[in-house]
């Protein structure tokens, strides 16, 4: 998988051309192979019995509201999950698809769209990971707030 | 006649995606490279994590298992550093696409451009394999 080593005397764009048609081509793949996977996965989620949970009460709720509450959580997460993906595949997909057609027929409005999608389908991950990294500096001020009120 | 076409072609190709693609490239640039810091602080932070209390999450998820075997402990340690590892290749691919991308759109160099398609495609060829053997546990789990 080490990239090419490219003559920078050599200013010709088929290997532009070259590249983003295999990239596309492999992206196709990839937004099936995901879109696949997450699919599976919802439906394993769905369709599986849910393990007993032993979920303690806690705040004034009983325990079968705490392991109902842990089900939905798990369900929630499952369909969040999936219209990421739909969404990921649908901008990915898109790329693949107009990519191919711009670079075969020399369109090069539709190749600019193409990027547009592929850019739409790195900002989605963009986004997705600012909210990881939120979210684990939020548990850790939480984790450090907790510990020093003796929680 | 011939000529028309050449100039047709050049204009389509000539110097694209390089003069009415840049904005598509920048953006492409911009949020690669989003992904890539990120991830590199999400790793920093796993990294200390570790180090700390590397140990007792390892042994607690080796517990957690539903198949667990008693040298679990070991195995998910190397499968820990291999994830990491490859998490770490795949920043680096985007990393170096997201440079590429912009070095490529500033000095208008096609070379560069589809280098970065190189290593877009390595990344891709990385999510198929993440994302094929997501499929493989999820289908493991709903014919079980």
């Amino acid at each position: 998988m080490e990239p090419f080593q490219p003559q920078h005397t050599n200013m010709s764009t088929d290997p532009v051309r070259d590249t983003v048609l295999s990239a596309a081509k492999i992206a196709g793949i990839a937004a099936i192979v995901s879109l696949a996977g997450s699919l599976v996965g919802v439906a394993a989620t769905l369709l599986t019995p849910a393990p007993s949970i032993t979920a303690p009460a806690q705040e004034g709720f009983d325990e079968q509201t705490m392991q109902q509450l842990v089900q939905s959580s798990t369900y929630i997460s499952a369909f969040i999950s999936l219209a990421i993906s739909v969404l990921a595949f649908y901008f990915l997909f898109r790329f693949s698809k107009l990519a191919k057609v711009a670079i075969n027929s020399g369109d090069n409005s539709r190749l600019g769209t193409a990027l547009q999608s592929l850019a739409g389908y790195f900002r989605i991950w963009a986004v997705i990971m600012f909210l990881i990294i939120v979210l684990f500096v939020l548990s850790l001020i939480g984790g450090i707030v907790g510990g020093a009120m003796g929680g | 006649m011939i000529q028309d076409e050449e100039t047709q072609e050049k204009s389509i190709f000539g110097n694209n995606p390089l003069e009415s693609n840049e904005n598509a490239l920048l953006q492409i640039s911009k949020w690669i490279r989003q992904i890539a810091v990120i991830g590199f602080a999400i790793g920093s932070f796993i990294v200390v994590l570790m180090l700390f209390s590397g140990a007792q999450i390892l042994k607690a998820f080796a517990a957690a298992l539903p198949a667990s075997l008693p040298g679990m402990y070991p195995i998910l340690v190397v499968l820990f550093f291999i994830l990491f590892f490859l998490a770490a290749l795949v920043l680096f691919y985007l990393y170096k696409a997201s440079q590429l991308l912009f070095r490529g759109v500033q000095q208008k160099d096609s070379v560069s451009l589809a280098q970065a398609f190189v290593y877009i495609k390595s990344f891709f060829i990385v999510v198929i394999i993440f994302s094929a053997l997501q499929l493989i546990v999820n289908l493991s789990n709903l014919l079980r």
